[in-house]
């Protein structure tokens, strides 16, 4: 198909400048083996027109992606190759369509970070059983609102958000990869007075910043490790002990060039054995109102190992054979790598930390994130050169002994300057190394332009073979940090909800307590001047069509779709009234409003159901208080 | 402990000749320290504006001088840290630190070990015609006003990894610095400089390192005939903004003559940059495929002015992309690159200023006009310079049936045609002051 077509025109090209040296040496006129296609490919064209990895029409992708929605708060599903983009879930921002934000289930989720209406949403990874994608859950961190979110793979939901206590600010995030994701592991990248309550606002000195473990399951914080320097990002071992975060100010500056000062920052490592074992022994403090274990892990301590790396660093990557973590230098040209099977002995002390460092290739300039195949090799984006490095890394380290050795295989150049990259299954043992996608973080002129805020550009790889080849450019609104690939055989979403779903367990068990079943009842039940509204709605009516309540009540309008239909999602919108959300098959959804104005209040189905969607209507009377 | 001397002993020791005015205007005294003298007790026992002279032989390092003195020496005079820690410290205003071979400091790039550490404290200090010779950083300057450099010669200990070694001077969050005639190789990165302003670095020479210069976020700095050679990379210019750069050369470097990376309105001028390339293999091709060597790499670089520079013999002369745009490229010469432009973008670009271009060695228009410039416009195209490249002999032959044809093809099918750079008045011969230099 195209890749081949791809190839047929790459040689020709090939053909012509080699032919046409000698061709235009010779005088002979137009040689064969060549035409005006490959004559006229120009260099832009060639970047922007490269064959798109074609997904025909009708056709279904190889892989799931999910992509951050950074601080427009949200997360996107695209299906890789065809980058085309299948579904948003929204996170920490409020969404019209769903009604997240609005609805009462999802303000349950928000909890008090409800009143929040931002969010910065940047790592999102999936949850692992030995060190494979189990499909069930996706996490992402709010370093806006220093929160964690949790999404049900099944139905594509937030599900949980939990707010960190004693931080701010989460950064890094990543997953226990083995024997399961029991933690999610959370930086909390800027350093604050402890506690911070406004007694002791001067002294930088006593800032410290921690990092958290949460409990996979329950979304409580189980624990968390007071740390020297600030944390960045991190990454999980395949033997479940160890977690490596980075940390770029050290020298915990106050100001830009106070983090710039010193020669080597480092990679902190906890023993989550170790503080697992300091948690059940009772060696731990909390801080203020929260109940969380606060642990000291600041050098000197049993639960940390400071390792120091060049300056600055940013990216920490885990290689899916388990046996490397990878800081990626950002101000130093050079990545680290360290050896997960020499840690162990640097917490015995056997070692020194520097002693860890088993290989630091010089890749470009501004080396920021590693990606790997499964094949041995490592794919690190430079965001000043703006290209990717492939490089070998067993070959790295046979260089960092002294041999020589060409360990970088290729660089390509990328549009621009990117950050995250990744490649499928890459955080996984199942690192397929099929394909890479770089989030770019200026388009800059690929794209017809849009006013002064322009599109990111993530950029999809084809890594399948030895060379690496552009094959899309993708625009994107602001601003996915990070992405994460899996099979599309390793999901499996539900076609509708089911009716015991506890997503909206709550609103079901309130039903119940006013003697009302949701499934078959289209009724008002009032309690004071709270009034609850419960209809069914088939396409294309609501159960109700009408309903009258008194100015000042606080309306509760609780919608169950009883439509079997996959596909078949209905919509609630009280017009004038900020009031929006969706029903999608077999889905209960409530939304809690006052009735303000006294009249008449159309309601409409907004999510297109039928035919006659445009008379799926109703009437709120609200009789003059 | 008896003073080891005095006001007076100086002035008998060492004559009248020696007698100085200290910057107080006090008289200072001149103290020559033997080899194996303790130098630290010889600067706790001076006072402001005295002169330490060290004589000829090994005296033992560290040394912290924390008050304003001059120490110097006639290069015999050898410091020497014992191989760990940084080996002299100035950390006082004024210090004059001249004619010292250093050495033996250590090679804790965490601690950040240094030949020489300038600190705060040490506003205006000189440091001059030293000698150093260690693993760490040589000159270190760490947040201090004022402080010249100059004449220096420092290298590295290439046994070490390249990433192992400390930069040879080190300038950080640093105002004012003027770094002169240094010579610099077999170090980290020649002169690296971070978080500063307002400083000069001018007639330097770096070889057989990694950057020549790495600059990293620090404005209104000047960048003035300097000299690198077999660096990886020759000036790295990033995240800066009004830079002057001039008469600076690059020969030999190998991934870049000079990088500009996210710098606005800054002038590049005069400088000349030859022989950027990357090995090849039997058939030509790069041996890390997308790594050409670049003259000049232009990245997300706007308002900038490059006249006057020479690009030469290197894979690619030069290479624009990230919108870069809006800078002016006027009166420079392009001469025999493999690939003269590499412009990555969808906007056209005029390089051409008041009716001058600059100098394209593969131009094949004609001049019948007569005034110096070409009547058709130059349009840098890879195929060509390739050609061209490989075949510089086929210039002669370019109005051949074959090569008409090609150029015939393209012009008819303008549709395909990108939008690029375009020379306007394409210099027929190099500007009178880029002739001299081949």
């Amino acid at each position: 198909m195209s890749e081949k077509k791809q190839d047929i025109e790459n040689l020709g090209r090939r053909h012509f400048l080699r032919n046409s040296a000698v061709t235009g040496v010779a005088g002979a006129g137009l040689a064969g083996g060549f035409g005006a296609g490959a004559l006229l490919n120009s260099r832009q064209a060639r970047a922007a027109g490269e064959g798109a990895e074609a997904v025909a029409p009708g056709e279904l992708d190889d892989y799931y992606g999910f992509w951050s929605g950074g601080h427009q708060g949200e997360v996107r599903v695209l299906g890789v190759p065809s980058m085309r983009e299948l579904m948003r879930i929204p996170v920490f921002n409020v969404d019209s369509a769903t009604g997240h934000g609005i609805t009462n289930e999802s303000r349950r989720v928000l909890g008090d970070s409800a009143r929040f209406l931002n969010g910065d949403a940047h790592h999102p990874h999936i949850s692992m059983t030995d060190g494979r994608y189990d499909g069930k859950y996706l996490f992402i961190n709010d370093k806006a609102n220093t929160r964690v979110a949790r999404i049900r793979l099944d139905i594509m939901k937030t599900d949980k958000i939990t707010s960190v206590p004693n931080v701010q600010a989460i950064h890094g995030l990543r997953l226990q990869k083995v024997p399961h994701t029991k933690y999610v592991f959370a930086n909390a990248e800027l350093p604050i007075p402890q506690i911070n309550d406004g007694r002791d606002l001067e002294n930088p000195d006593d800032y410290y910043t921690m990092f958290n473990a949460i409990d996979a399951e329950s979304m409580e914080v189980a624990w968390q490790v007071i740390v020297d320097g600030n944390l960045d990002n991190t990454d999980a071992d395949y033997t479940g002990r160890f977690v490596a975060s980075t940390c770029y100010n050290s020298e915990k500056g106050m100001t830009l060039s106070d983090t710039m000062r010193a020669e080597r920052d480092w990679v902190v490592v906890f023993d989550v054995e170790a503080i697992e074992a300091a948690v059940a022994a009772g060696d731990y403090r909390t801080l203020g109102d929260a109940e969380v274990p606060v642990l000291d892990g600041r050098k000197g301590s049993q639960l940390t190992r400071y390792i120091p790396v060049p300056k600055n660093p940013h990216g920490l990557n885990t290689s899916p054979d388990g046996q490397y973590f990878i800081a990626n230098g950002k101000l130093s040209p050079t990545v680290s790598i360290i050896a997960i099977d020499r840690l162990p002995q640097l917490f015995d002390d056997a070692i020194a930390p520097r002693d860890a460092v088993v290989g630091e290739p010089e890749l470009g300039l501004g080396p920021l994130h590693t990606t790997f195949d499964g094949r041995g090799n490592a794919y690190t984006t430079l965001f000043i050169d703006s290209q990717v490095a492939k490089w070998n890394i067993a070959d790295a380290i046979r260089a960092y002994q002294g041999e020589q050795v060409n360990y970088i295989r290729q660089k390509l150049d990328v549009h621009y300057q990117p950050g995250h990259n990744h490649a499928s299954l890459t955080e996984s043992r199942d690192a397929d190394g099929q394909w890479l996608v770089v989030l770019s973080k200026f388009s800059k002129d690929r794209f017809l332009p849009v006013g002064p805020l322009h599109p990111e550009n993530d950029q999809l790889i084809d890594i399948s073979g030895e060379e690496m080849k552009l094959v899309h450019d993708g625009p994107t609104y602001a601003e996915p940090h990070d992405c994460i690939l899996l099979r599309a055989d390793q999901l499996n979403p539900s076609r509708t909800w089911t009716r015991d779903d506890p997503y909206f367990a709550e609103t079901r068990a309130m039903a119940e307590a006013d003697g009302v079943t949701l499934e078959t009842d289209n009724t008002v039940v009032r309690d004071g001047n709270q009034v609850r509204v419960y209809m069914t709605s088939i396409a294309p009516q609501y159960g109700l069509t009408e309903f009258k309540v008194k100015q000042g009540d606080e309306v509760t309008v609780v919608i169950t779709n009883l439509d079997q239909v996959e596909d078949l999602t209905h919509g609630f919108c009280m017009v004038n009234h900020g009031v929006s959300m969706e029903i999608s098959p077999q889905q209960t959804a409530s939304v809690t409003f006052t009735a303000d104005k006294p009249g008449v209040h159309w309601y409409y189905c907004n999510w297109f159901c039928h035919a006659m969607h445009m008379e799926m209507t109703g009437r709120m009377l609200v009789e003059k208080a | 402990m008896t003073r080891r001397f005095s006001h007076a002993a100086a002035v008998l020791l060492t004559a009248a000749a020696s007698l100085m005015l200290g910057p107080a205007g006090a008289w200072a005294a001149v103290r020559t320290a033997e080899p194996g003298e303790p130098l630290q007790a010889l600067v706790a026992d001076a006072e402001a504006g005295d002169t330490l002279r060290l004589a000829a032989g090994r005296h033992a390092g560290p040394l912290v001088i924390d008050k304003p003195l001059t120490v110097a020496g006639d290069r015999q005079a050898v410091l020497d840290a014992g191989g760990t820690g940084t080996a002299v410290t100035l950390a006082a205003p004024g210090i004059v630190l001249e004619g010292l071979t250093i050495r033996g400091w250590g090679h804790d790039l965490t601690a950040m070990d240094s030949g020489i550490l300038v600190r705060e404290a040490a506003t205006g200090s000189r440091i001059r015609d030293n000698r150093l010779s260690g693993p760490g950083f040589g000159i270190r300057l760490d947040s201090v006003d004022d402080v010249v450099v100059r004449d220096n010669r420092i290298r590295g200990d290439a046994e070490r990894r390249s990433q192992d070694r400390g930069n040879g001077i080190h300038l950080f969050n640093v105002a004012g610095a003027r770094v002169e005639g240094n010579d610099i190789r077999r170090v980290r990165d020649g002169i690296y400089i971070d978080t500063s302003r307002d400083s000069l670095l001018r007639d330097n020479r770096m070889q057989d390192l990694r950057y020549g210069v790495h600059y990293m976020y620090a404005h209104d700095n000047r960048l003035e005939d300097n000299l690198t050679r077999h660096t990886r990379t020759g000036y790295a210019l990033m995240q800066s903004k009004r830079l002057t750069v001039i008469g600076n050369r690059s020969e030999d470097d190998r991934h870049y003559g000079i990088l500009m990376n996210n710098i606005t309105d800054s002038l590049l001028r005069g400088n000349r940059v030859s022989g950027v390339h990357q090995p090849r293999d039997d058939t030509g091709e790069l041996l890390v495929g997308g790594g050409e060597g670049k003259a000049l790499f232009v990245y997300n670089a706007q308002f900038n002015r490059f006249a006057g520079n020479r690009f030469a013999d290197s894979d690619i002369g030069i290479h624009l992309t990230a919108g870069s745009e809006d800078n002016v490229v006027a009166g420079n010469a392009f001469v025999d690159n493999r690939q003269q432009v590499k412009y990555v973008a969808t906007r056209a670009q005029e390089w051409s200023e008041d009716g001058r271009g600059n100098y394209w060695s593969d131009y094949l228009g004609w001049d019948l006009a007569g005034d110096g410039t070409g009547d058709t416009p130059y349009e840098p195209n890879d195929a060509m310079d390739r050609l061209l490249w490989r075949h510089p002999e086929a210039r002669l032959l370019m109005h051949g049936p074959a090569v008409l044809a090609l150029r015939w093809v393209q012009r008819q099918f303008p549709v395909f045609r990108p939008q690029g750079v375009k020379d306007s008045a394409p210099l027929m011969t190099p500007p009178d002051s880029l002739e001299a230099d081949t």
